[in-house]
């Protein structure tokens, strides 16, 4: 220790104020390439748990598609737009089918990328893919969409995303700080606990429960099972 | 079509039913998803399937769980404490017969079952890192007997110390139909954003350390080096553990860019649609039990590449490829890499026991009336192994305290009707021949009975080996065995014996004794081999020859018997002596049907008389020319005997122990094994034509039964086996003198050195 305290008094005031300024400018680098990482890592399982969201439909983007088309309302007749918010160098063609809003992303040489359904919503607007829906609240402080699904569900902030999927036990929180089971207790479809709910597996797999036995005959023959699996005692 | 007397049906309640399984009570951690849970869900759904009564106990709920089978009494706690919960269920439980089954239960948890006097047989699902128990605090008054999932566990557990009875089940998953679906294929792949040639790579099981899926992330960065491939997990994370686990992984695949490659559906409903979707399964566990995700993997038809830790050495599959447990991902990609993606889905399943977990709760504590033995017979059929098993026990009714327990159905009233007017108690010890329920049942019988012993007497070997595998040291078992028949069926229900974590070889060497009915030239080793042959009651002799020929043929009608031989040599003497006569007493089983109609065909014409079962032995008091005997396998055949005993020339063949007993130009006729019809037309034209011969071969082959064939004589030295190890009760009888051979060493289920320990 006295040796430290021996060299740093030694240094000059120059070298000790770059050195100071060296190591903050470390700090920094290390403190942003982390939180780029801990984003990465969000994004990652953004896109490993959601892949009948990708690659067009990544909150952000919904919410920059879902505030624009709010400030400019399509004609009855429909739109083709243009490079629109969210969809960066595509077309949206947009026509009504019945009540419907129907939103088709074309490429540039008109193939259809994907589609979906625009819904106005009370918190702002929504789009509807596949059994999905994703809600963009912008008249909020700051973006918000959320993502619900049969099976998987998310909230979206630019900071944070809860994920209430399969691959947890309860709804998780990732943030810059790391995932951890999420407070919110918004959502109603977890089932009481304490109850047999319906089957889920892994870490072993899946299984019905079934039977899987049958008798021998007197003679020893060895029965066999019932499914295409094998022979049963 | 067939005469009614000549069928041998089952006769339904012939016998009582006296089933000692109890109910099945099991109590688990949770019901999350997991290997351990899936294993006890698939155990009890097979025992409810057959109509078994279980009651399962969660100590924790969870949200994601494994669906409880229907049928069953289903307890998770709920607000109680988990102390609380346990205070309940010992309270409830702690009037019951049987053992507990445990899984993943704290001792700390599990000793206030013991402290109320419920006796409980821990599962062990994991090797030693992943215990939640200490085995070496485990009493036998409080654990009779513990379970190691894979023969590595069951060597740690005892290498920690563990002095109660461990036993080996290895438990095989059920893999459904859905694993082979063309149709969920594509659904699953569609769903998963994996393209058509994209070479999927699945990894089962919950997120945590132990997996180790940053190695599985780091095998994936290698396999995208040589080809387009993605990998799914299937399994999520359970706690905050978990959790950070996920963090880490995902954290990983992002620095190996990765993270697009990656797919994460968590628990999912069916595991079988996503091994339809996987093309190849890796598995990367730092340590594993035994892994049912690989064993599920590999029975849907995929290749898995796992490291060798645990049990998974115990997998035997042809699609299974082991690695180093420190082999590096580079060396797991290769192998993944060598695989194609799948065009046809083709199923490769393991034979499977998911019952046989329940045999190891047979302990019981002695309740009723007390016996020595408890026999063991797989019906009491007209034949001669079941006459011997009843005169045996009629032998030794009041002399030796025993019950028989009968497996099988029964097609003939006859030793029934014996045994109760010799007030021998027979039963049947479930409500069919299923051989795993009957082995439950006998080891539970035994216990409550206090029986010193138990012997097999023609019983299945599925039940010989579900018994032998889990009867506790004290029990002595004895197997009396015909010969070279019973070891041929032994060695066919090797595939049995797997599925138990078995085999032949432990049996015999678990054997206390075995008991041949002859001097048979060859045998499986065993410690203790004794040579007891068939005795029986001598009938009045008789010098007078019937006033024309016939022939008798006594014994069930079944092909091994060669009856149509018989009655083609028949056919040949009848052309000589019109007036010839062949007498069948005996009936066929219902499989034999079709045989005995075409004996009837084939004996049109003919002076041949099918008598139909006979209820005793009246019929070999007739007047006959000679017996006929012709069989296959023989051990020490009855009817052989019982002609000789009642004076009567045998013709007989070649087979197992019949030389002993039929010495040719001496004692009867003896013929080659293989005699044909010609030689035994030949023999019983000789017969005929020489009835002086005849009847001194007769009185000659009546004083070697009365000398060396005796009733009583095959009691005593069945008694002195049965009676060893225990004080002498029966002092009127000769001291046995043993022809014992030495054998192979004595195995046991807790054996000091765990490597030669059977399992």
């Amino acid at each position: 220790m006295d040796m430290l305290q021996d060299f740093l008094v030694g240094l000059a005031p120059s070298t000790l104020f770059f050195a100071v300024i060296t190591v903050l400018v470390v700090v920094a680098v290390i403190r942003v390439r982390r939180e780029r990482g801990k984003q990465a890592r969000n994004e990652a399982l953004f896109v490993s748990m959601f892949p009948d969201l990708q690659p067009y439909y990544h909150p952000a983007r919904v919410f920059e598609y879902v505030k624009a088309r709010l400030a400019q309302a399509p004609p009855r007749s429909g739109k083709v737009w243009k490079d629109p918010p969210g969809f960066a160098g595509r077309t949206a063609d947009i026509r009504f089918e019945g009540e419907r809003e129907v939103v088709r992303i074309l490429d540039a040489a008109g193939a259809l990328l994907t589609q979906f359904i625009f819904e106005d919503h009370k918190e702002g607007g929504a789009i509807r893919i596949g059994k999905g829906k994703l809600t963009a609240s912008t008249r909020m402080a700051q973006p918000r969409v959320r993502y619900w699904h049969p099976d998987r569900e998310f909230k979206w902030t630019p900071a944070s995303w809860i994920f209430k999927t399969p691959l947890a036990e309860r709804p998780f929180e990732s943030s810059e700080r790391g995932s951890s089971f999420s407070s919110d207790s918004s959502s109603s479809s977890w089932s009481s606990r304490g109850a047999a709910v319906a089957p889920f597996v892994a870490a072993g797999g899946a299984f019905d429960g079934g039977g899987a036995s049958q008798a021998w005959s007197e003679g020893g023959a060895v029965s066999g099972e019932s499914t295409a699996a094998s022979t049963s005692y | 079509m067939i005469a009614g007397h000549l069928v041998a049906r089952p006769i339904p309640g012939l016998l009582p039913v006296r089933d000692s399984r109890a109910t099945l009570r099991v109590l688990i951690a949770s019901l999350a998803p997991g290997g351990a849970e899936r294993i006890v869900v698939e155990w009890v759904g097979a025992e409810l399937a057959r109509g078994r009564s279980v009651e399962l106990a969660v100590l924790h709920p969870r949200n994601h769980t494994l669906a409880a089978p229907a049928g069953l009494t289903l307890r998770i706690r709920e607000r109680e404490s988990p102390e609380e919960f346990m205070r309940t269920l010992a309270a409830e439980w702690r009037d019951g017969a049987a053992s507990v089954s445990t899984h993943l239960v704290p001792d700390a948890f599990l000793s206030i079952l013991w402290s109320a006097g419920v006796r409980t047989v821990p599962t062990i699902h994991n090797a030693r890192d992943g215990w939640r128990n200490d085995p070496r605090e485990w009493k036998p008054e409080n654990v009779p007997m513990a379970i190691a999932c894979a023969d590595s566990v069951r060597v740690e557990l005892l290498a920690a110390g563990c002095v109660v009875p461990v036993a080996t089940v290895r438990h095989r998953p059920r893999v459904g139909a859905a694993a082979f679906d063309a149709g969920l294929r594509r659904e699953i792949r569609a769903e998963l954003g994996v393209g058509d040639s994209t070479f999927l790579v699945g990894a089962v099981g919950a997120i945590k350390r132990q997996k180790d899926y940053r190695r599985a992330i780091e095998v994936l960065a290698r396999l995208v080096k040589r080809r387009d491939a993605a990998l799914a997990i299937l399994g999520g994370a359970l706690d905050a553990e978990g959790l950070a686990e996920l963090d880490r992984l995902v954290a990983r695949a992002v620095a190996l860019g990765v993270a697009a490659r990656l797919r994460l559906p968590g628990f999912v409903p069916m595991i079988e649609p996503y091994l339809a979707a996987c093309d190849a399964v890796v598995n990367v566990s730092r340590f594993e039990g035994l892994s049912i995700a690989t064993q599920e993997a590999l029975a849907a038809g995929l290749p898995v590449v796992a490291a060798r830790v645990g049990g998974q050495g115990e997998i035997s599959h042809a699609a299974l490829t082991l690695l180093d447990a420190h082999a590096a991902a580079e060396e797991f990609a290769a192998h993944l890499a060598t695989h194609r993606v799948r065009a046809s889905l083709v199923a490769a399943p393991f034979a499977r026991a998911p019952r046989i977990a329940s045999a190891a709760l047979a302990h019981r504590a002695p309740t009723g009336a007390l016996i020595d033995t408890l026999f063991v017979t797989a019906n009491l059929n007209a034949g001669g192994a079941q006459r011997s098993l009843a005169n045996l026990a009629a032998a030794l009714a009041g002399r030796h305290r025993m019950a028989i327990a009968v497996c099988g159905e029964t097609t003939a009233t006859q030793f029934a009707d014996m045994l109760r007017g010799a007030a021998v108690e027979a039963f049947r010890p479930a409500p069919d021949a299923d051989p795993i329920a009957a082995a439950e049942s006998i080891l539970a019988h035994a216990g409550e009975r206090g029986a010193r012993n138990v012997c097999f007497w023609n019983a299945d070997p599925r039940v010989k080996l579900a018994v032998a595998k889990f009867a506790t040291e004290g029990l002595r078992l004895l197997d009396v065995s015909p010969g070279a028949y019973a070891f041929a069926e032994m060695e066919e229900a090797r595939g049995f014996a797997a599925c138990i974590a078995y085999s032949g070889a432990y049996y015999y060497a678990r054997l206390d004794a075995l008991v041949l009915k002859y001097g048979a030239a060859a045998h499986p080793p065993c410690r203790r081999v004794e040579l007891i042959p068939n005795g029986v009651a001598l009938r009045p002799a008789r010098e007078a020859a019937p006033g024309y020929p016939r022939f008798l043929v006594n014994g069930r009608i079944a092909p091994s018997k060669r009856i149509e031989a018989i009655v083609d040599a028949f056919r040949r003497v009848s052309a000589v002596h019109r007036d010839a006569q062949l007498h069948v007493v005996g009936a066929a089983e219902e499989r034999h049907v079709g045989y005995a109609a075409a004996l009837r065909a084939r004996a049109a014409g003919l002076a041949v008389r099918f008598r139909g079962a006979a209820a005793d032995l009246a019929p070999v008091d007739e007047p006959f020319t000679a017996a006929l005997v012709l069989g296959t396998h023989q051990g020490s055949p009855n009817a052989v005997l019982e002609a000789m005993a009642a004076s009567i020339p045998v013709i007989a063949n070649d087979s197992g122990g019949t030389r002993e007993l039929v010495v040719d130009g001496h004692t009867g006729w003896l013929l080659a094994e293989d005699a044909p019809s010609g030689a035994l037309a030949a023999a019983m034209l000789e017969a005929i034509s020489d009835p002086a011969e005849c009847a001194e071969r007769a009185r000659r082959a009546r004083e070697l039964v009365r000398k060396a064939h005796g009733l009583d004589a095959m009691a005593r030295k069945y008694l002195a086996i049965l009676d060893a190890g225990s004080a002498p009760r029966h002092e009127k009888m000769d001291a046995w003198t043993s022809t014992s051979a030495p054998g192979a060493p004595r195995p046991s289920l807790r054996a000091p050195s765990p490597a030669t320990a059977v399992p």
